[in-house]
């Protein structure tokens, strides 16, 4: 079979078209006209009824649509689950967002130390379901900055003790230097047999007397066991007796 | 079935308002080759596929701006679309070529019923999916490579791409010499 030049895409197009075809092409340009008469259109009774449809709905279609082809089942199913995906993240993040604002606010109403005016909205909030946070009513002696609470846990006397009693959670910090050894001492307190015990002096893990922590019903914080600890009820708790800080 | 030509702006114009004569025309402008291009695709029944897309066309036609070219691939965008999901649906490949409709018994479709048996097909059924598709919208719906890309949802080089690999697979089949 001899060689042929390979056409090019403008001879290809003549013998695709029907136009004066060059050498060589003339069977592509057959199989061409073949495929060309298969367009016939349908009988005079369909085509008056397809007529008549698209005349109705042209007129009955609302003014504004998109003027790109409509999209295919599955380029719609998409499109719809890529939007709901993003939604969820952002409706995720903003959620996250809140939960994050509403544990630094609850733990500083914890305190008092908010202005009277946001004090008592946040205060009437917590209290409503079950937690103790002191009213701007309650708070006018220095004494609403300090979060001890005679009926929890009695925390140490040194206050190097770092039973989390400031707002910042430092004094439970104060143990050692690695805040570890705040686990070995004071009862209910840094004990090492206290499940998931985060040092107890951690942010959000002060025996329930910190920020974060409100007789460990805070925040992520349930009876001081730390964020996510919560004697085996929250997340990333073991609830077992094998101490251990995972701070 | 042929273009509108200088008329188009009219005719679409018009269509939009819902006038019969528009619709009429451009129907007539369309409908064939849709035919044709459902009809060598597979499609059971291309009279209904036709319909079928035309409706979409007529449901969206209000708010569509362009040229006949643009309207022309609009239309075989739709027709693309719509015959890939029926395919789909049914599982199936598009290999087969459905032989036109006996709804009515004129020569013209007669002549249709031999000519789908004959090397054409044979030829065109040698093609990939792909191929075939490229090579249908070329010549039955007689669109460049930049609208074929367009209601392919691909690029110009991947349209040429194909063509050429269909050119080459059907002047093999068809017996003429192929360069290599």
């Amino acid at each position: 079979m001899a060689r042929t030049r390979k056409p090019n895409e403008r001879q290809i197009d003549a013998a695709l078209s029907g136009a004066p075809t060059p050498a060589g092409l003339e069977a592509l340009a057959g199989w061409a006209d073949d495929m060309r008469g298969l367009a016939a259109t349908p009988g005079s009774e369909v085509a008056t009824a397809h007529i008549a449809s698209m005349t109705s709905t042209a007129a009955a279609s609302p003014g504004v649509e998109t003027a790109v082809a409509p999209a295919s089942r599955s380029q719609r199913l998409r499109k719809r689950l890529v939007l709901s995906s993003l939604l969820s993240g952002m409706v995720a993040k903003v959620f996250a967002a809140s939960v994050a604002l509403a544990t630094v606010a609850g733990g500083v109403a914890a305190t008092g130390a908010l202005p009277d005016a946001v004090q008592d909205p946040i205060a009437g909030i917590y209290n409503s379901v079950g937690f103790d946070f002191p009213t701007s009513t309650e708070c006018d002696s220095d004494d609403c900055s300090d979060s001890e609470d005679p009926t929890q846990e009695a925390p140490t006397a040194d206050p190097n003790e770092g039973d989390g009693k400031g707002p910042d959670n430092t004094n439970g910090n104060k143990k050692g230097p690695d805040n570890t050894e705040g686990n070995k001492n004071g009862p209910g307190e840094n004990n090492p047999n206290d499940p998931g015990d985060n040092n107890g002096k951690g942010p959000g893990n002060n025996n329930g007397k910190g920020p974060g922590n409100n007789n460990g019903k805070g925040p992520g914080n349930n009876n001081g066991k730390g964020p996510g600890d919560n004697n085996g009820k929250g997340p990333g708790s073991n609830s077992r007796q094998d101490g251990g800080d995972e701070g | 079935m042929s273009a509108i030509g200088p008329e188009f702006p009219q005719v679409l114009a018009a269509a939009q308002e819902g006038a019969e004569w528009a619709w009429t025309t451009l129907y007539h402008s369309l409908a064939g080759q849709l035919a044709g291009f459902a009809r060598a695709k597979g499609a059971p029944e291309p009279d209904d596929v036709v319909g079928e897309v035309l409706h979409d066309v007529a449901r969206n036609i209000q708010s569509f701006e362009g040229t006949e070219a643009n309207f022309r691939s609009w239309v075989f965008t739709i027709a693309h679309n719509r015959l890939v999901d029926q395919w789909r649906k049914a599982g199936k490949r598009q290999h087969h070529i459905s032989p036109p409709a006996g709804t009515a018994a004129s020569a013209e479709h007669e002549a249709l019923q031999v000519s789908t048996q004959g090397p054409a097909f044979r030829a065109l059924e040698s093609l990939t999916d792909a191929q075939r598709t490229v090579m249908l919208l070329r010549t039955i719906a007689d669109l460049s490579l930049e609208q074929v890309a367009e209601v392919m949802g691909t690029n110009r080089n991947s349209v040429k791409a194909l063509q050429h690999r269909a050119v080459r697979q059907l002047r093999k089949i068809l017996g003429q010499p192929v360069s290599k």
